[in-house]
């Protein structure tokens, strides 16, 4: 207990813990980044929705439609949603480069202006990479509105308007999540969505083709690059979830026994 | 490659941002970094109040070449640049003159606008949910079906008719609720939790570039 004592004089009350649990799993990322690029890549399993974001891209092509490919609602510098945020943008860096490729628009309505210039970059950098920059459209990435149903109805707008090929959705939704892909649905898109958002997964489930569920999103970046060093990198979130797991299971044993060690040990 | 232009340098700015914010949550570093991060914070603020401009920007670049060349629905395109104009100019706060958030057209829009606007898409859900619950509520498989048997169930337990027909569908609601719904929503916060962590890591050792200009150089 001294040693408790004595770290709560340098680490803020209740936040060792998860000190402790941040930097195994930083440095179970950082040692399979490294794993990776020495040539050590891990297999890991396929998702069915970023697969099928290629797909999409090629019916929407096939079609002659445009592919709709947004990242959400929240800020990229918002704490709690803002990396869901930067998940929808490495997603995007992707959609935008095979578009570009096969010479399919690409339109991104963006609600956060702090996101706006970031998503403009990307997509007219992807361009760029193709060797088509004059094909860039600044007019295809339209900031509609901060506010959530101003930007919901712009979007579905837009989709009907221009009779959306492909909708891919990736980043935080809310309630904008149904309408968006109902909308998509009804205009006949492939539609490949993903969320952490656990309130509206369930939306996205029943009304997109396909759904990235919560941690998905989060790999999809190192998953699309095929980047060894980024796919070691997801090693990592299963040494997190072994963690987790060795924890419930410990806490539910020594809880049966009436001691509260465990909970203790993550109040710390 | 112009130095300012090189790819290190917005990493390494996120690097030195990112480390401000973490390293004083966790550890206890003294009055003097935690006005630091306070003053940080402040910045970011400005940062994203200062994105308004482009916001703006943007919606004139794209709706102003739509009505000057008569384009399909540009009276939309008009009659959006118009208010937004009007919104920006009695919503300036320059009370000396009778402008600001208080100012009555600014109300007006706000209230009797924007606001019922708001509410109605909100209530639109409700439709969407029905045809979106119509197409998921097929029993195509063995999941389907047991989407379909659990979200009658919840269906039962909701509507005061339900559990007056089937008495036993609130206290069955509620357990499916609490219990596995529960559990499932557990597993994928902490699974998104422990994504987001490796997804900062890998932004802070600068391989997660995705927000960078996509990745390029």
């Amino acid at each position: 207990m001294n040693f408790i004592f004595e770290t709560s004089q340098i680490i803020h009350s209740g936040r060792a813990s998860g000190l402790v649990i941040l930097l195994i799993i930083a440095f179970a990322a950082i040692y399979f980044i490294r794993r990776g690029k020495g040539g050590k890549i891990p297999s890991i399993r396929r998702v069915a929705g970023l697969d099928a974001i290629e797909e999409a891209i090629g019916r929407a092509t096939e079609m002659g439609r445009p592919v709709f490919c947004s990242q959400g609602l929240a800020d990229i510098h918002d704490s709690t949603y803002g990396p869901q945020t930067i998940a929808g943008l490495s997603v995007l860096g992707y959609v935008a480069q095979l578009c570009a490729r096969y010479g399919t628009r690409v339109i991104v309505p963006v609600v956060s202006l702090t996101v706006y210039p970031i998503a403009r970059e990307i997509v007219e950098n992807a361009y760029r990479m193709e060797g088509k920059l004059d094909q860039f459209r600044v007019e295809d990435i339209p900031f509609l509105s901060t506010w959530q149903f101003s930007y919901s109805l712009g979007y579905m707008s837009l989709m009907r308007r221009e009779k959306a090929g492909a909708n891919i959705m990736i980043g935080a939704y809310w309630a904008e999540s149904l309408q968006l892909s109902e909308v998509g649905y009804r205009v006949g898109a492939m539609q490949v969505s993903g969320t952490a958002n656990t309130h509206q997964i369930p939306f996205f489930v029943v009304a997109t083709d396909y759904c990235l569920i919560g941690e998905e999103i989060y790999a999809a970046g190192a998953y699309l690059s095929k980047d060894p060093a980024m796919i070691g990198s997801i090693v990592a979130q299963d040494i997190g979830k072994i963690i987790s797991l060795i924890l419930i299971v410990l806490g539910i044993l020594i809880g049966l026994s009436g001691s509260k060690i465990i909970v203790d040990l993550l109040n710390m | 490659m112009a130095w300012y232009k090189r790819i290190e340098i917005p990493i390494a700015i996120t690097i030195i941002c990112a480390l401000i914010q973490i390293i004083p949550y966790f550890i206890v570093m003294g009055p003097a970094v935690e006005e630091f991060m306070d003053n940080a914070v402040n910045w970011e603020m400005l940062v994203a109040a200062g994105a308004l401009f482009v916001g703006a920007i943007s919606l004139v670049l794209v709706h102003a070449p739509r009505i000057v060349k008569r384009q399909t629905h540009w009276q939309y395109s008009l009659e959006l640049l118009v208010l937004m104009a009007l919104t920006i100019i009695v919503g300036l706060p320059i009370r000396e003159i009778g402008l600001g958030m208080d100012n009555a057209i600014f109300t007006f829009i706000v209230d009797n606008i924007l606001t019922p606007l708001d509410s109605s898409l909100y209530a639109m859900l409700a439709f969407f949910i029905t045809s979106a619950a119509y197409r998921a509520f097929k029993a195509r498989s063995l999941e389907a079906a047991l989407l379909l048997v659990a979200g009658s169930i919840l269906v039962f337990r909701n509507a005061p008719l339900g559990t007056f027909l089937i008495p036993g569908a609130a206290d069955l609601g509620d357990w499916l609720f609490r219990i596995p719904n529960m559990a499932v929503q557990r597993a994928v916060i902490i699974g998104g939790a422990l994504g987001a962590i490796v997804l900062g890591v890998r932004t802070l050792s600068g391989y997660e570039r995705g927000y960078l200009r996509g990745g390029g150089v």
